[in-house]
Formats: C-alpha cells, structure tokens, sequence
C-alpha cells in the first residue's frame, strides 16, 4: 500500500465552540445510546424517562425522571396526554439541562408514550432554548401493530415540526438482513447496535477537527432540504482490503435500503474518518467510487477529519437524504440561461429581433426533442398535470444523466 | 351452479376475459381465462378501433374455449385519465313527527347528494357513499338510521368520466357481438377484489399499476374518500427506457419485464445487461443501474403525484392498511420498496382473494380488476345489473328504452 501521510500534520481538532447534548428520552432511547460502542467523551450523555425501572437499567452520568408525582414512576403506558403533563411538571429542570449547550441530538422511539408522546414538545423546548436540534428516532416493527405504527406516524409528524432536522432509523429495513428465525431479544440488540453505531458516526461526526471541513450548517442544511426524510449509517474497515470492504458495507447497509437510497439521493453528506498515516489515495478512491453511484444532481458535501485514536481503520459516517426539495436540474439551467441572454440582450441594447430568434429556435428544438421522446404517444393528447408533460420521460424532466450518456460523451 | 358470467377489459397491454361461475355460498369459481396482446389501446384508450376489435375477438375464443361457453353478455371493467371525482354533499330537512332517521329519509337524502352538474359530454359512473351528518355536527357517522334529528346531510363521492370513451369501448363490444350489462371503474374493481374487510376498515391506498394508467382508491375511516386515474403506466416506463437508452419499444419492453427494477442496488453497480439486435437497432449493451434509474424516477413520480392527491383531498390519514399495489406493475421487482419510501409506510401487493378454479387469476395481481367485477356483480346482486347509475349510462349509450 501505498503512503502518502498528508495528513499528518495535523493534530486532531475538536470543535469546543460546540457543545453537544445527547438526550436519550424513553425505554428505545435510553437503549440506543447504551449501543454506543463507545461513547466520545467530548459529549453529554443525559437520559430522560418517566419510567424509574427504566432509567435504573442506564449507565448515564446524568438521569432524570419526569412526572413521578404523576406517574409514580412507572412510565405513561403510551398515553401521549399524560406523557405531555409529566413534561410540563419537569420543565424547569430541562431548561436548566439545557443550558450552556448548543446542539441537541435527541434519541427516541416512535411506538412508546414517552419517546414519542413527550419528545416533539421537548424537542420544541429545546430550540425555544437556542439550540439546533437533531431527532434521531427509531420507528417501530411492523409486527408491533396497526395503533403503535398509527401513534409513531403521528410522533414523527411532530418531530419533523419541532427539530430543525430528523433521522430516520426503522427497524423494519434492519431486521430485513437478518436470519427470520433470530429471536426477537436479539433481534433487538442487533438492531440496537447498527443503531448506536450509526449515533456513534453522529457524534463523531459533530464533534471531530475537520481537515476538509463539514460544519452543522451542513449538515442542518441537508436535513432541511430533505424535509425530515435522512439516514445516517456508519461503516468501518481495517486491513489490507479495507477500502473495497468499507465500499462494500456501505453500498449494501440495510439501512439505506441496500444502496437504493443513496443511488437516488437528492443530498448526501459524506464523513470520511480516519488516522493521521491513512493515505490520499484510499481517501480519493472512496470518494471516486461514492460519486460514481450518486445521482449526477445530487449535492454531494464530503468531509474528512483525523484522529490517532483511529489507527489504520477508515470509516465513514454518511447522511442520506430520502427526500430533497429543489427545483429540476434542466428548468434551473435553463432559468439561468434565458437570465443570462436576457442581461446580454438588455445590456447591448440590441434588437429584440435577436431574443426572438433565440427563443424560436430553442423552442422548435424542445419541440423536436420532445416529440422524439415521446414517440409512443404520438397523436395522444398528453398527460398534463400541474404544468408538467408526464408523456416526456421523466429522467429527461428531472435533468438526471445516465452512465451511458456519460460514456457516450466521454 | 349458476349460470357463467363473463368479464371484460380491454386493457392498454392485453384484453382479458375472465369466465366465472359464482357458487351458492357466494364464492367464485374462475372456469375460463382469455388473453391477448392488445393493440390499439394507449393510455386505457381506444385509438385503433379495428386492431382492438381484433384483439378483443381473440380473447373472447380463448375464453370461451377455454371455459367451454359461449359469450354473449358481459361486465366491463374500464379506467382512463378522464375519470374524475367530486364530493358532493346533500341535505334534507327531516319532517316525520318524531325526527326519526328511517330509510325514507336517506333515500332522499342520496338523491340530494347525486344532484350536481357535470361538465358537457360527461356522464356520472359511480356514487359512493361517505358519512352522513346530523345537524350541523363535524364528526359524520356510517348509519344513521333511527337517529332523531332535523337534518340530515350525506357526503356522496361521485366519480364521473367522458361520455364518448366509454360510448366506445360499448361500441367495440357491441362490434364483437357482445353486449354490455354492467360496467365498472377498475380501481373500484380492485378494491372489491384484493382488499379484506378489515383493511377497508382501518384505511389503505389501493394502487392499481396498468400499463396505460396508475388508479387509485383511497379508504379512510371505512369509506371510500378518494378514488381516480392518473394517465401514466408502464408504458411511460417502456417509453422512457427506449429514449434513454436508443432502444425500439419492444426491446425496451423485453428489458423492463425481465431486468427492470424500481430502485437501484448499488451490490451490481456495474452489471451490464446484453440487449439483442433488431432490426434498425443494433445490438449494445446498457447498464443495470441506468436501467432502473429510469424505470425509478418514472415510478417515483407516480406515487409522489398520487401521494399529493392523497395529502390534498383525505382529511382523516389513517391508513393501518398500508399501500396496496395490484396490476402488471406490481409485478416489478422492488416496486413495494419504492411506494413504502415514497408514502412512508407499509406497502404489500394485492391478489384476488376468494376464488378458486383457474390458478392463474387467483394469483396474479393483474387479474384484481377482473376479479373485483365479478364480485361488484354479484354484490349488486342479479336484479341490479343495470342498476339507476350504469342502467341510465348504458341506456343513453345505446339509445335503449
């Protein structure tokens, strides 16, 4: 293997500017950051439950157990109303947990009254405080019922009102790669593990020195333009073959649906990390090969940040938007060009003969261009539905550009 | 057993027919099948008469040869972007002395609500019933016979569509020497034919995948609140591999049954796919993940576009059921992937329940529209064939007394 150490010039630097909360909320969330495979210690682990038992079973520095006067300890039983009046009781407590802090990251199921009934408006209070807030939830099985996945869905939709950007962890894409006949209990753990290594890449993610820098701001941007729809995964390698194994882990992750997901992402935000001696070679070749799977529109943010404590392993934390508002590739190009022969135009004063002759020509090519793709229909009156032509294919209206375009251009 | 009954659609990639027997316990037993390549459909849209007819006359021998009957009546199934659907509501005053809600009041009540004015060339195909109102209450209820009340209002979902499409399809049938008893809206069809009680109950979104068009039926709170046709199908998808990838329509056809899939699986990223030569286009290779990138982005958009529709018109968005595909494009690989991203829960594929006989339809998401009108027809029972709406429809069609 080849060296290049340009990195190692560079101590690891850690962002003190940014101090992060980890707030596990409920039974699920209290578990997941228990999965963490190791904690960073930059970080502030607090778990909030209104379950005692629950809380009791949790390693953390800090505990909190709202509503007890309320509850008696002994969780809501997933009644989101009371789950609401255990929060209002312990409100002061949070608003003093929430200061000094900058970035809330707040892990929670959706099926349970806690996590779910209580979270949003927590989530809600902690930015009334100041802070970005991140929610990491975890949907539920669809074995566990049509009412628990009814109460999730609901939970969600407030999640997405009250964090400024959402992750989506559903154990249904998890347990898909696992054998049918694994026991639930283990099942679970699995789950939670792939989990906890994902908050694991979160928060190294948020807190590591960046070589090639990644801010919150991107990765708050992302989650805004993907309203709410992101996965996050974390793989690692070490070795000989570590790169086309890393490659491997991460185009094949259940959790970003087998690579489906980041294939047809709008926005992905890549998290290279690794030890100072790691070469620029493997870093150029992840991103060669992450690039050559995206979409050609996607927005694409890559960061690569060191640290010793990494040694030979490289891993990659990588954020996946399922959802992404912009405006097709082609109408933005386009919109930009008539601007710009518009100004051309205006500037010259020269004649509108020019601009019409222009937009002449460039509508009989449309034209032509479009009659050709739809050969098919020809002599139908076309699909029409909010100002688009679905007759034209679609990968031609959204601007998407195909490897064999890509070759033939080449 | 009862006498066959034979159904019709005259679909944009093959004309079935399907013969049935329904048995006194009220079960089905499928006795024939006929099958043909259509030609002269887009779009759920006749625009080739003479190739249709002659396609609809192969199927009718399949089936009657194959169920050893002669047809000469049939139910038709139909669909078609024309299709659209408006909730109207009615309401009467209840003016019996004790304000008592009987069946009187709710008779008057439907045809309040069957009241509106449709646009020139358009004829009313369904109307569905939805929740009633008393008084001046938000939450509507399911029955409200022997409420007491002084008001009565009823949300009545009235799909309609144009006049001469369907005056057309009869047109063909009639050219087949067949005659149309009943007629019904596929995606309805589809409903009556894959979903259980129990799912109708807790609310789905009903996808029925054509080749010429995407429609769906949509139960909330167990009516039905939203139902309609979008005109894109697999033919889109055939299309738009055959721009994208220089490929005659057939090739491209070959290539979406046997490789297509809805998502991109980046474990054969670099798969190339060898496609042979016909003639005027040479033979070449494509990439897998070109392949379904196309075929994604096209079917994406068809469950956003009916996801924006969903959002828009059902208030209530209760749905346990889940997303339920049926037709040939249920058919493709990782398609429920796909609708359960794009509408963010559970989606499964639908095949007639019920039956027995012939394997196929009892197997086949193609086969829930077929299915779905037999079981239309026998719900609205023998005497109702040609009952107010389709009686009226049908009558003005042919000009029959």
């Amino acid at each position: 293997m080849s060296t290049s150490p340009l990195l190692t010039d560079n101590s690891p630097q850690i962002r003190d500017d940014l101090p992060i909360l980890f707030l596990a909320v409920g039974n699920a969330g209290g578990q997941l950051i228990s999965h963490l495979p190791k904690r960073v210690p930059e970080l502030t682990y607090v778990a909030v439950d209104t379950d005692q038992s629950s809380l009791d079973a949790l390693t953390f520095e800090r505990k909190i157990l709202l509503g007890e006067t309320l509850t008696g300890g002994m969780g809501t039983g997933g009644n989101f109303d009371l789950a609401q009046q255990c929060l209002d009781a312990g409100e002061d407590q949070l608003y003093s947990l929430f200061q000094g802090f900058k970035v809330l990251v707040l892990v929670a199921g959706l099926g349970g009254g806690t996590g779910g009934g209580l979270g949003p408006s927590l989530a809600d209070r902690a930015r009334e405080s100041g802070l970005i807030v991140i929610s990491a939830l975890v949907q539920p099985l669809e074995a566990e019922g049509g009412t628990r996945r009814n109460l999730a869905e609901s939970s969600l939709q407030q999640f997405r009102e009250t964090s400024d950007g959402v992750m989506l962890f559903p154990l249904e894409a998890l347990k898909s790669q696992e054998d049918p006949s694994m026991v639930l209990p283990r099942l679970l753990k699995k789950c939670g593990m792939e989990i906890g290594r994902a908050m694991g890449g979160l928060a190294v993610l948020l807190r590591s020195g960046w070589l090639i820098p990644l801010s919150i701001q991107d990765l708050i941007q992302t989650l805004k333009r993907a309203d709410g729809y992101c996965r996050l995964v974390a793989v690692s390698a070490d070795g000989e073959d570590r790169i086309p194994h890393l490659l491997d882990q991460l185009f094949s992750h259940p959790l970003i649906d087998r690579g489906s997901l980041l294939a047809h992402s709008g926005g992905v935000v890549v998290g290279m990390l690794c030890g100072p001696l790691t070469p620029v070679s493997d870093l150029e070749r992840i991103s060669l090969e992450v690039r050559r799977v995206l979409r050609s529109d996607a927005d694409l943010k890559i960061g690569v940040a060191q640290d010793e404590r990494f040694g030979s392993h490289i891993a990659l934390v990588v954020m996946v938007a399922e959802q992404w508002s912009t405006a097709p590739v082609g109408l933005e190009l386009l919109a930009e060009e008539n601007a710009l022969e518009d100004e051309e135009i205006e500037a010259g004063g020269e004649q509108s003969a020019l601009k019409t002759r222009k937009m002449l020509v460039q509508g009989e090519i449309e034209l032509a261009t479009s009659a050709r793709y739809k050969e098919r229909f020809k002599g139908m009156a076309p699909t029409i539905v909010e100002g688009a032509d679905l007759d034209t294919p679609t990968f031609i209206r959204k601007g998407l550009r195909l490897s064999f375009h890509k070759e033939s251009s080449s | 057993m009862a006498h066959p009954i034979a159904v019709l659609e005259i679909g944009t990639s093959e004309v079935r027919v399907l013969v049935a027997e329904p048995r006194e316990d009220g079960h089905l037993m499928i006795t024939g099948v006929g099958r043909y390549p259509s030609s002269g459909v887009r779009k759920s849209e006749l625009i080739d008469f003479e190739n249709a007819k002659i396609c609809l006359k192969n199927a009718i021998i399949e089936a009657e040869k194959n169920a050893q009957v002669s047809i000469q009546e049939v139910l038709m199934v139909f669909s078609g972007d024309h299709i659209r659907q408006v909730v109207n509501r009615g309401t009467v005053s209840v003016l019996s002395p004790d304000r008592i809600i009987t069946a009187d009041e709710r008779e008057e009540v439907m045809e309040a609500a069957r009241a509106i004015n449709l646009p020139h060339d358009h004829e009313i195909i369904h109307t569905l019933t939805c929740k009633y109102y008393i008084e001046d209450r938000k939450d509507g209820v399911l029955n409200p016979d022997g409420m007491e009340a002084s008001r009565l209002s009823l949300d009545m979902l009235i799909l309609y569509g144009q006049s001469n499409r369907l005056r057309n399809l009869f047109r063909l049938a009639e050219e087949c020497a067949l005659e149309v008893s009943q007629v019904a809206f596929a995606g309805l069809c589809c409903g009556l034919s894959v979903l259980t009680p129990q799912q109708k109950e807790v609310g789905g979104i009903l996808i029925d995948l054509g080749a010429g068009t995407s429609d769906y039926v949509v139960y909330s709170d167990q009516f039905i609140a939203l139902a309609g046709s979008l005109g894109v199908g697999g033919d889109h998808v055939t299309n738009d591999l055959a721009a994208g990838l220089n490929l005659s329509t057939a090739q491209a056809e070959r290539l979406k049954i046997k490789y297509g899939a809805a998502m991109v699986d980046l474990s054969s990223r670099g798969r190339r796919i060898p496609i042979p030569p016909e003639t005027g286009f040479r033979a070449q290779e494509v990439l897998s993940r070109d392949v379904n990138t196309i075929i994604h982005a096209r079917m994406e958009e068809v469950f956003e576009l009916i996801k924006a529709q969903v959002d828009k018109d059902v208030r209530k968005k209760n749905f346990g059921a889940g997303v339920i595909l049926t037709g040939g494009g249920a058919q493709m690989t990782r398609i429920q992937d796909l609708a359960s991203r794009v509408f963010q829960m559970p989606c499964h594929i639908g095949v007639p329940r019920e039956i027995s006989g012939l394997a196929l339809p009892s197997e086949s998401p193609e086969f829930a529209a077929t299915v779905g009108m037999l079981k239309y027809s026998l719900r609205s029972g023998a005497n109702a064939t040609r009952g107010p709406v389709f009686g009226n429809l049908i009558r003005k069609m042919f000009g029959k007394p």
